[in-house]
């Protein structure tokens, strides 16, 4: 009498549709970002199935429609970053947060009449670096259309394993550096980053230093205060500080999405599948628990990865789940 | 071309498009019913966004024209009729809708006195210079074929001496002094426009001398712009002058300094159509609300009148189905589909039919078993009263025919002695009762609307039928249908090779999908529009409540529910109510139409339902049958209230109602709140 659909995901959005009214739209929302973002994703260039097929294979990793719904549902509302959005962090950052801060630093009144060439000489004199080797330095200089005269820029988290603060003391001096800005993509809890930020922040000389997440974490921000107040000329300038509504955690809280507690059910119900356990002592590799790294619970994809705090079943694959967006490890 | 393309993907064709391409997607099928826009006399074309308006007034361009020449098709306007010079100005486009932007200030006038003076004045430069551009073109393309065609006559020495004598009257107060031939003419013409241009963007300090103290008055040079060119023999005396004004609506849209303005300068084109002047005709193009209030000529106390001043040509009237017949939308619309497919599939034989690519939709029967699946008996619900003989018969019945069914489970519960009896005396024997064909026919959507609700399953719209019901008698909407159930279907078809160049033929259920989610699109976009957010609540409202009344009549005994009607008499003595339907029929949200009583007291009455494209998303039957509800003004009134469909609130009155005749005039939709002691 009538063909059933072709393609998996519409047949299993029209087989739910009579009962879910807003299931159709989540559909079409889905297919816009798939357009506009999600094949951007990095990590799955190549030979990897396409988006919608691992789409489908995830919602298969689930047996009930209740759960397959509920999955479908969480995929608009991951925080997908792609290659534009960067850029536009990019951009904010620079005239933003780092533009305000050389200001200040330097001391320009709105009724200066050559505030522009004074703040471009200070400019000259920052150091831009990133703190780990996931932030794109290049881009940032390459979209802000910075002409720096600085060929060094290193990562900190590699200049604190293996710099030497001599040598960095020597190099401040020699090129004449007034100031640091260190920048970081994206940060979840902190701990990785700090122990750069805090070698930075011991150099003897006290070189005032901004530090610039572009994205950051409710828990890191509590622990950029704390260093902070132990260091003066430490400044933390975030571009984009996520509300901690937007996180999915092990226990409810104010505000949360609508669809958290459901969501909240389904991870811890699904973690033993998600890292592919067929009993309590059988697994493959331990995602830092269902709400991923630091329990945080996060929602956040990267075009160029998926952050190890967001939660698992989106980004973990083992023989009994395939994930959405697979995280490739240390990138 | 490629194949995963929508053809259906750019839905509005009018001035974005380029001639040739016009010429491509141009549906001649409206051209005869509209054959009043070829003819001398003011034409208002009215209709809802997507009606076609811009297309048809297309027409009267002369590059369209010219395009159609090159391309060696016929042009879709013939013989007597396609004797005229179209010029024309888009009110948007123009930069005429920037008069109030920036505030003309004299010592001695108040800017409201003079701004619609200058409206009028930056018009009749518009029209001028496009009338004498027209010309041009004619003459000049394809050398000069179609101005021959026309008799047309633009030697360069008789055409200067017109420019001489144009620019030589009165109603220029001068300002063409000096000019010697045809380009000087289009030179002072253009050099007018940019300085408007430029005074109204904060380019000039202020508006030039010359211009001050030359100000026309509107529609008197356009008319001896024409004169002139038929005296000096360029145009012959049969060749007529239409002048487009293109997206009229536009001057009820005016914000910030000029938001007072737009009646004034509805006034001032007033004006022009008013001097009823037999040298030119004018043919607006307006949205329905943009065409209804505001009739008054500019600084007199006259009125335009219909008939006498101007022809209106309602294109939604003329679309949408008449009870009686299915009228001439279905033809135009497998035109249009046809034509938007053929770029796309080169090797196939056109026309093609939209039921080639849709096909003709299941049956009521086959509906009624798909919703059904595999435990059809869902679909009765049994009375504890009626016997077991009776329930086994239905039940059966179910197993077999669920549609059959569902009609014969009505039966007993409709009015009727003899009716109720059939629980008693069952009969074997076709057709059965229920199945009486005007019965059947009437109930037919409300029984498979019921038999899907109570199975959880989405109603299946598909088919030609079906999409020519929803549109509604609107060609956007049925562009929008086509694309959703196109993109549907390409999703759909992801990862499966589809056949080169090989035309489809998509089936029901993928078309329910983009139908539904065209539905859905629809709903949401009623918001743009202003006031939308109020009525889209009144619908959500309304809407709601067909599908409930309908979903619970288990007798179905009121198939007409989708729909509602008020006494003509009771509207129009609440003019707040009057006025928020009117509203929503000219936004196109709400269809309406008079209808006859059937109650004693014969009083004329109008009905109004949801714009069919609706009924997907409301879940309601798109088809009107038997009698809507019959409701009185405080029904409406208080769906209203209840819906918080408006801004402030509105009041529910008690049901004594004023004798008082509400003042017409009065435009405050829904006033503060009253004391309801």
């Amino acid at each position: 009498m009538t063909k059933p659909m072709n393609d998996p995901i519409e047949a299993k959005v029209n087989k739910w549709a009579p009962s879910d009214i807003g299931i159709s739209d989540i559909n079409l929302q889905i297919r816009y970002l798939e357009g506009k973002l999600f094949s951007d994703y990095e990590p799955t260039k190549g030979v990897h199935p396409d988006f919608l097929e691992r789409l489908n294979t995830w919602l298969e990793n689930v047996d009930s429609d209740e759960d397959k719904k509920n999955l479908f549902r969480l995929v608009p509302n991951l925080f997908f970053i792609g290659r534009d959005e960067f850029d536009t962090l990019f951009m904010a950052a620079y005239n933003g947060q780092i533009a305000r801060w050389i200001s200040d630093q330097i001391g320009i009144y709105f009724d200066e009449e050559t505030p522009e060439e004074r703040l471009k000489a200070a400019i000259a004199n920052t150091w831009i670096c990133p703190i780990t080797d996931s932030m794109r330095i290049n881009g940032f200089y390459h979209v802000n259309n910075i002409h720096s005269r600085f060929n060094e820029r290193p990562d900190w988290l590699s200049l604190c394993k293996f710099g030497s603060v001599e040598k960095i003391e020597k190099y401040l001096k020699k090129k004449n550096i007034d100031r640091i800005v260190l920048l970081e993509d994206f940060i979840s809890s902190g701990t990785q980053v700090s122990k750069a930020i805090k070698f930075a922040a011991e150099l003897p000389c006290k070189i005032p230093i901004l530090v610039v997440p572009l994205l950051i974490c409710p828990k890191a921000l509590e622990s950029f205060k704390v260093l902070e107040c132990a260091y003066k000329h430490i400044t933390f300038s975030p571009v984009i500080s996520l509300a901690t509504e937007i996180f999915i955690l092990d226990t409810s809280i104010p505000n949360e999405y609508a669809f958290a507690p459901a969501i909240r059910d389904l991870v811890v119900n699904s973690y033993n599948k998600v890292v592919g356990s067929a009993g309590p002592h059988d697994y493959e590799e331990r995602p830092y628990g269902p709400f991923g790294f630091g329990s945080t619970g996060g929602l956040i994809v990267m075009y160029s990865n998926c952050p190890n705090n967001t939660l698992p079943i989106v980004h973990h694959s083992s023989r009994y789940w395939n994930s959405l967006f697979p995280r490739s490890t240390r990138i | 071309m490629d194949i995963r393309i929508n053809p259906f993907h750019e839905l509005y064709v009018t001035e974005t498009i380029g001639p040739d391409r016009f010429v491509k997607l141009f549906s001649p099928f409206l051209v005869e019913q509209t054959l009043a826009l070829f003819q001398p006399g003011n034409v208002i074309l009215k209709g809802v966004q997507g009606s076609g308006k811009s297309m048809l007034l297309g027409l009267l361009k002369p590059e369209i024209r010219i395009a159609y020449a090159k391309a060696n098709e016929d042009f879709p306007i013939k013989g007597e009729f396609s004797k005229f010079i179209g010029a024309g100005i888009n009110l948007t486009m123009c930069g005429i809708l920037d008069f109030g932007q920036r505030p003309i200030i004299t010592e001695k006038t108040d800017e409201k006195e003079h701004l619609p003076i200058y409206f009028g004045d930056f018009f009749n430069y518009w029209i001028v210079a496009d009338i004498i551009n027209s010309i041009e073109k004619l003459s000049n393309e394809l050398d000069g074929k179609i101005a021959r065609e026309l008799g047309i006559i633009t030697d360069k020495t008789r055409f200067n001496e017109a420019a001489i004598a144009l620019a030589a009257d009165d109603c220029w107060f001068g300002y063409f002094e000096g000019i010697k031939d045809i380009p000087s003419l289009k030179q002072r013409l253009f050099e007018r426009i940019t300085s408007y241009r430029a005074f109204l963007n904060y380019n000039k300090e202020e508006i030039p001398s010359d211009i001050r103290q030359t100000k026309t008055s509107v529609g008197i040079p356009i008319s001896i712009t024409a004169q002139k060119f038929r005296e000096h023999g360029i145009v012959p005396k049969d060749v007529n002058f239409y002048i487009r004004i293109d997206q009229f609506e536009q001057l009820g849209r005016l914000e910030g300094l000029s938001s007072n303005l737009g009646p004034l300068y509805k006034q001032v084109i007033n004006k022009a159509i008013g001097r009823r002047d037999s040298r030119v005709s004018y043919r607006i193009g307006s949205r329905r609300y943009g065409w209804r209030d505001e009739l008054r000529i500019y600084s007199t106390d006259s009125s335009l009148e219909e008939s006498r001043d101007y022809k209106i040509i309602d294109l939604d009237e003329l679309l949408r189905r008449q009870e009686s017949s299915r009228g001439i939308f279905p033809a135009f619309a497998d035109d249009v589909f046809s034509r938007r497919l053929m770029d796309f599939f080169p090797h196939e034989k056109f026309p093609i039919k939209i039921k080639n690519v849709f096909g003709s939709g299941l049956t009521p029967s086959n509906l009624a078993k798909k919703y059904a699946g595999t435990s059809p008996r869902r679909i009765i619900q049994i009375e504890s009263s009626w016997p077991k003989p009776w329930v086994d018969f239905l039940n059966n019945l179910a197993d077999n025919d669920p549609f059959c069914a569902r009609l014969a489970e009505a039966w007993p519960r409709q009015l009727g002695k003899e009716k109720k009896e059939v629980i008693f005396k069952i009969t074997q024997d076709r057709p059965f009762p229920w199945e009486k064909q005007y019965w059947k026919k009437e109930r037919t959507y409300q029984a498979l609307m019921q038999i899907a609700g109570r199975c959880g399953e989405r109603m299946l719209w598909s088919g030609v039928d079906d999409i020519i019901s929803l549109s509604g008698g609107n060609i956007l909407a049925f562009i929008s249908i086509c694309q959703h159930i196109w993109d549907a279907w390409l999703r759909d078809m992801r990862g499966i090779e589809i056949q080169n160049y090989k035309m489809p033929e998509i089936n029901p259920v993928t078309q329910a999908v983009g139908i539904y989610e065209a539905s859905a699109h629809w709903y949401e976009k009623i918001a743009i529009e202003a006031g939308g957010n109020e009525r889209k609540r009144f619908f959500e409202y309304i809407g709601t409540m067909f599908h409930k009344r309908m979903y619970e009549d288990s007798a179905m005994s009121n198939p007409g529910h989708n729909g509602f009607s008020l006494k003509e008499s009771e509207l129009s003595s609440d003019n707040e109510v009057r006025r928020f339907l009117d509203d929503a029929v000219d936004f196109g949200d709400l269809h309406d139409a008079p209808h006859t009583t059937k109650t004693k007291d014969k009083a004329k009455r109008k009905k109004w339902y949801l714009n069919p494209i609706l009924s997907p998303y409301f879940r309601i039957p798109v088809i009107h049958t038997k009698e809507p509800m019959y409701v009185n003004v405080q029904d409406v009134r208080k769906w209203i209230s209840d819906a918080n469909a408006t801004t402030e609130g509105l009041p529910v009155k008690s049901n004594t109602q004023s004798k008082k005749p509400s003042n017409e005039k009065q435009l405050i939709l829904f006033p503060i709140k009253k004391n309801k002691d």
